[in-house]
């Protein structure tokens, strides 16, 4: 167990440390000239910026082309504050603050305009404002000099911090790398608390996050605001080593230049960021004197490297990705069958029956229509949810189940009618609000985030339960480290709950390298850890086999009978919903044909027709 | 008052010209879209190639500036020949950098297509020189056919030339879309590629013809802005790719009338916004304008409305 | 995570070990060529460096200095300020670098002044014009060409006197030059009285000016003043003014001075058109007749900014060899002798000198009317 506590660490570990020290004090001493040690010095500047870059487009997944402009924003505020230009002379320790701080508003502002567009709209967008902000730099000289215009602005201030002067490329290179490091530490803390898993859920899949109650449009423009911030840091320091500041550094191309990087590290990957940043900052000086050939080996460079290694160069170099273990191995070293584990946990206290239906309502669901177009997915729908109920809704292919399932989450907002929780309306609710409230659901077609571990699957559930926001995840605070604890904690709890089927070695595997039906239980896994009151299950023994939907059929019963959840199922294997229900409601076109328990049901002829068509329509054609 | 009139006429029939360029441009991007969901960064170079198989062309059948052929003829055998050739690099394009990527994640697909743009931007600065590449074409245009006068309005032969092949070629793509079974394959590959691979549609085929049909519109722009403004020289296509991206998002990308129009709006847009202010700030307007529709109806003037399936 | 560190510490290494410089003078002689050599202003710094490479292989030929081949060699800065720095690193770290021509571009070499000043590592810039970079009192830097204020004022004068203009447009591209020359300009105007001057920008390589042109149609000026970088552009300008039937005086900056990419280009637009340069037609030039043929052999047509990178690689290289007559050279010492040159005759048609901030003595602006296929020398005004 030793070593998965390790991995969970919360900073980075003591070898990477020990490579930006050695990067800050040996390399610039062994470096031949000037110029070796301003190349070191913008290698510096670049890690810092991939870094950045890679909070927003690795870790969140949002192509985000403005990125360059916060660089930008960083630098030309600083030389506003720290020059002659507009007469400000603020000491370097202030304005730099300054300036990442004004990028993260530019940022922040930049993605409340924007952050709810998708995927590609949201880089067209991005991308005009970068064009606009460079055209801005560009032409802002007249009639009042702001920017400086094609000319720039150059010569700033001496960076003079607590009487330490920096003035040697030496000097240089030791602050920019001591920014990179603290630039690095950040990220790395970031990835690994409650904030980094959330944004990883939205890279994975946006919709499921926002299920398991991440708010996510605020969870994007953190995203954002953050990788602004970076940017804006990085862009002081640069504008400050450059001396100088253009519009020309912040083009299409820089902005390229920095997404090669991320893409050739591999998104998310943080020290293949790093790598990256270091060879596509070193290599272009080698070819320096080639020219035009320069840019074409480059470009080059890049199809292949896309078309060979498509996850980045660094994804599968033993020490630039999380060391993977054997599966089929467990923590002894001994090799392990997963088949019986179930059964070699049967007999225990669980099977206890601690709760039943009560009778106080928890959910009531009334009178709730939905249109699509002219089509009437939800007709004037109408029932009760019970405490400690499991209820089950059947109906045929396309009767407005699982639409049903997206208007209670929130996912649509229903045309009429209130869905009402504990005498609450929450029929205006978005997802992440519902699922904070307490209620929990799965998805028909699995919504994993498939490239995240099972663990962290469950530990991103934990999210809405828990608190601790930039200051606390960066600094590493008690409340952090608690919650970090609990996080983990609770993740292994529920995973225990399946019997060993989730735990040990699968903690640590990819969501898409288990079967259909781990997956599933995953699946179910992950919606308990938000700690809901209702669970809402959506076909949960779909894809299963006779052997696993018996088990699932138990594992739901043990769910309201032990761990006394709530549930309401959608469900097509009537031998499940026989087992489990304690009510059944048939729906057919939207409306409810009719309810009660399920030996009632089925006989009920409306029922028998809206599975089975009309009795006898067959003959009466004829 | 009569005087900005006058003006705005002129700068209409600037736009409109440009604007026409813009679509041809638009149209390739907006047709990869459809298909394959990917922004091909590498769609401005093509155009650019355009114009410089056009000045070849030119330079091979000329003599001392003097075509050896018919004027009409060369004209029509340059626009026809940059069209093949443009197809052809297209083709290879999706063939060498974006087929091996056909499953990978979107962002590698653009940053691939980042890489052929530069790629193709320094082959042919390598090869072809910096310096700007003159089309001499006095001599393909009659003496007295030059410029046309309507009013205060000037319109050379020129742009007469780019708005009627801009309109040809659009009015020919129109119809293979709506008539022939390619473009009903086109249509259903655009919609759903899946679904058109499970109804016997040859989906790979179709990309193909995608990229030939769209890299032939976007050599067609190259050659026919090189016409109008007499000069091509290697950089020509980053700007042009910009633009026509712009007007394709304008449209709604991933439709073709939607393409047509946005190119049309946005050459318009700059030709007006230059009139009212400094024309430095004409890029600036086309890109607000760009923010504002996209804002308030992100899937663009003419593209359909997507609710995800949940 | 060992095996990162050895990683990447290896890399260094290699790269570092790689470029271990040599530190003895005598091993070598070096000059360097700054510029763009790709993006935007690829072209005319091609033909810097091309027109460079000339002065060096000629050299060569007649021994090199004291014995020693030079070696030429490139630095891009593909037109980034940032990258530009990074050439005047590499260069001056350099050991056995003693010269360097450039930067052409006016906002890249004041990026990279100080850095050049520091190590005392000569500079000629062949086009650089905008005034501020001998004023900042480095020693280092000289050119070949003369300053804006020079040749803006002259040609206000110019324009007010020669061309008789009351209402003035001005078009200039958003580089560093043209603005300043365009500044320079306006202030010379208004000092002459003009003040109904009207100014707008155009983006360099767009290729479409009409929208901007309709503009200035309405503003019926007399004279329109197009500063833009290149002589491809000022075709164009000129071309597409007259086919929107402009009919104000097209003039246009040194670097239309081009028979080929100017007055052929336009097809017979430019025909009545002025431009202004900082040298007599090169074409015109007894002296010049050589080089001309040899690049034309070479490399193709040459537009105004090959002669100057041609010249000023052979001050260099003088200079350099009188510091290395008595086998001993240190950058100080070139730099010097480069200020020491006194009447350098080479090809431009006038003969070089440098004041004490290193601007070139006496720089006239020359004023060229197109004439069926030539240029036709219609004033020199030296400020007067």
């Amino acid at each position: 167990m030793k070593r998965f506590n390790l991995q969970s660490l919360i900073g980075p570990n003591s070898a990477t440390i020990i490579f930006f020290v050695l990067s800050m004090v040996v390399i610039p001493s062994i470096l031949p000239n000037n110029y070796w040690q301003s190349i070191f010095s913008t290698t510096g500047v670049y890690v810092m910026l991939a870094l950045g870059l890679n909070i927003v487009a690795g870790f969140t997944g949002l192509l985000d082309l403005s990125y360059i402009a916060f660089f930008g924003i960083g630098s030309y505020t600083f030389a506003f504050l720290c020059s002659s230009h507009f007469g400000i002379h603020l000491p370097f320790l202030v304005a730099l603050p300054i300036c990442a701080l004004t990028a993260m508003a530019s940022g922040f502002l930049l993605g409340l305009t924007s952050i709810r567009l998708r995927g590609d709209y949201l880089a067209i967008v991005t991308l005009a404002f970068a064009q606009i902000f460079r055209l801005l730099l560009l032409n802002l000289d007249a009639p009042v000099n702001i920017t400086g215009g094609v000319n720039g602005i150059y010569a700033f201030d001496m960076i003079n911090i607590f009487s330490l002067k920096v003035i040697t490329p030496e000097n240089y290179s030791s602050l920019i790398w001591t920014c990179a490091l603290l630039v690095f530490i950040v990220s790395f803390r970031l990835k690994n608390s409650r904030i980094g898993r959330g944004w990883n859920a939205i890279r994975e899949d946006e919709l499921a996050a926002n299920t398991i109650g991440i708010n996510t449009t605020r969870m994007k423009l953190y995203s954002f605001a953050s990788g602004a911030l970076i940017a804006g840091f990085s862009g002081a320091v640069f504008a400050s080593f450059q001396d100088s500041v253009f519009p020309n550094s912040f083009g299409f191309q820089q902005l390229v230049i920095v997404y090669c990087m991320v893409i050739i590290g591999g998104l998310g990957n943080i020290y293949g960021v790093i790598a990256g940043a270091v060879i596509l900052t070193v290599l272009p000086e080698f070819l320096r004197e080639y020219g035009g050939l320069r840019m074409m080996i480059y470009g080059v460079v890049l199809v292949s490297i896309m078309a060979i290694r498509p996850q980045g160069l660094f994804s599968a170099i033993p020490g630039f990705t999380r060391f993977i273990k054997r599966p089929d191995k467990d923590e002894t070293g001994k090799l392990r069958a997963s088949t019986d584990l179930y059964y070699s946990q049967k007999n225990d206290e669980t099977d206890k029956v601690k709760y039943t239906k009560q009778a106080d309502t928890l959910l009531k669901i009334r009178n709730i229509s939905l249109n699509f177009g002219g089509l009437k997915a939800i007709d004037d729908l109408d029932f009760d949810l019970h405490k400690n109920e499991i209820l089950s809704i059947i109906g045929p292919n396309g009767a407005g189940k699982s639409t049903l399932f997206n208007i209670i989450s929130g996912i649509y907002q229903s045309d009429h009618g209130k869905v009402i929780y504990r005498d609450k309306d929450i029929s205006f609710f978005k997802p992440h609000m519902v699922a904070k409230a307490g209620i929990a659901r799965t998805f028909q077609n699995l919504r994993l985030f498939n490239e995240l571990s099972v663990i962290d699957n469950i530990k991103i559930s934990r999210f809405c339960r828990t608190k601790a926001f930039f200051f606390s995840a960066i600094l590493n605070l008690k409340l952090n480290k608690q919650e970090e604890k609990q996080t983990d904690e609770k993740a292994k709890e529920i995973l225990n709950m399946f019997g060993q089927r989730l735990t040990g070695y699968r903690y640590h595997q990819k969501v898409s390298h288990l079967s259909y039906a781990n997956r599933r239980r995953v699946e179910i896994a992950r919606a308990m850890a938000t700690d809901p009151q209702i669970l809402l299950l959506d076909e949960p023994s779909a894809g299963m086999n006779p052997q696993e939907t018996l088990e699932i059929t138990k594992f739901i019963k043990k769910l309201r009978d032990y761990y006394g959840y709530t549930i309401l199922v959608i469900e097509h294997k009537l031998n499940l919903v026989k087992a489990v229900s304690d009510r059944v409601i048939v729906i057919d076109h939207g409306k409810k044909i009719c309810e009660g328990s399920y030996d009632n049901v089925a006989e009920n002829p409306l029922v028998v027709e809206a599975y089975l068509g009309k009795k006898g329509k067959k003959g009466n054609e004829k | 008052m009569e005087d900005i009139l006058g003006q705005l006429a002129q700068q209409a029939v600037n736009g409109i010209t440009i604007g026409g360029v813009y679509a041809l441009i638009a149209i390739g991007y907006t047709m990869v879209y459809g298909v394959l969901s990917m922004l091909n960064f590498a769609h401005g170079e093509i155009y650019m190639v355009g114009g410089f198989v056009g000045w070849w062309v030119l330079q091979i059948f000329s003599v001392n500036h003097v075509p050896v052929m018919n004027a009409a003829l060369l004209i029509s055998f340059m626009i026809v020949l940059s069209m093949g050739i443009s197809a052809l690099l297209g083709f290879l394009i999706e063939r060498i950098a974006y087929r091996p990527l056909r499953n990978a994640p979107r962002m590698n697909l653009l940053l691939s297509s980042f890489g052929v743009s530069i790629f193709i931007q320094n082959f042919v600065l390598y090869f072809q020189g910096a310096k700007v590449k003159v089309f001499h074409i006095s001599h393909l245009i009659p003496e007295g056919l030059r410029v046309f006068h309507i009013g205060g309005v000037v319109i050379s032969f020129m742009r007469i030339l780019v708005i009627v092949t801009c309109f040809i070629c659009m009015v020919v793509l129109t119809l293979i879309i709506k008539k022939t079974n390619i473009g009903k394959s086109i249509r259903a590959t655009a919609q759903d590629i899946e679904a058109a691979a499970f109804m016997g549609i040859n989906t790979d085929k179709i990309i193909v013809i995608v990229f030939l049909i769209g890299s032939a519109l976007g050599g067609a722009a190259g050659i026919l802005v090189s016409l109008l403004f007499t000069q091509v020289d290697y950089y020509v296509g980053f700007q042009a790719g910009i633009k026509g991206f712009t007007a394709a998002v304008l449209g709604g990308i991933g439709s073709i009338p939607g393409a047509m129009a946005g190119g049309i709006l946005l050459g318009l847009c700059e030709a007006m916004a230059v009139t009212f202010f400094p024309s430095a700030y004409k890029d600036v307007v086309a890109f607000v304008i760009l923010i504002a529709v996209l804002i308030f109806r992100p899937q663009g003037l003419m593209g359909e409305k997507i609710r995800e399936k949940v | 995570m060992k095996r990162v560190i050895i990683l990447l510490l290896a890399m260094f290494f290699v790269f570092v070990g790689q470029t271990v410089l040599a530190n003895d003078v005598s091993k070598g002689i070096s000059v360097g060529n700054a510029g763009s050599f790709t993006g935007d202003a690829a072209a005319p710094c091609m033909e810097i460096f091309n027109s460079s490479q000339l002065a060096v292989d000629e050299w060569n030929a007649r021994g090199g200095i004291n014995g020693v081949q030079i070696k030429h060699v490139m630095g891009d800065d593909a037109l980034d300020p940032a990258q530009g720095i990074n050439v005047a690193r590499k260069f001056t770290s350099d050991k056995t670098m003693y010269g360097v021509v450039g930067p052409p571009v006016s906002h890249i070499a004041q990026a990279s002044l100080k850095i050049y000043g520091q190590s005392n590592l000569a500079c000629i810039t062949t086009a650089a014009s905008k005034p501020e970079l001998t004023e900042s009192g480095y020693k280092h830097f000289f050119r070949v060409n003369a300053r804006n204020d020079a040749h803006g004022w002259n040609s206000a004068l110019f324009i007010k006197n020669n061309l008789k203009a009351k209402k003035v447009a001005i078009l200039n591209e958003k580089v560093a030059y043209c603005e300043n020359m365009a500044q320079q300009t306006i202030k010379g105007l208004k000092k002459l009285g003009i003040t109904d001057v009207m100014r707008d920008t155009i983006v360099a390589g767009s290729k479409d000016y009409s929208s901007v042109l309709t503009k200035v149609k309405a503003y019926k000026p007399d004279v329109l003043f197009f500063i833009a970088t290149t002589a491809p552009d000022q075709a164009i300008g000129v071309r597409q003014a007259k086919e929107l039937g402009i009919d104000a005086i097209f003039f246009g900056t040194e670097g239309a001075r081009d028979k080929k990419d100017f007055i052929e280009a336009s097809e017979g637009a430019a025909q009545g058109a002025y431009v202004y340069h900082f040298g007599p037609d090169i074409y015109s030039i007894k002296e010049a007749e050589n080089y001309v043929k040899k690049y034309e052999d070479k490399y193709g047509s040459l537009s105004g900014f090959g002669p100057p990178a041609y010249e000023a690689m052979n001050i260099l290289l003088t200079a350099i060899d009188m510091a290395a007559k008595d086998g001993e050279i240190s950058r100080k010492e070139v730099i010097s002798k480069l200020a020491a040159i006194k009447d350098y005759k080479g090809i431009l048609g006038f003969p070089v000198s440098f004041d004490e901030k290193g601007d070139l003595l006496g720089g006239a602006t020359y004023f060229f009317k197109v004439n069926g296929k030539d240029f036709e020398q219609v004033a020199v005004l030296t400020g007067k």
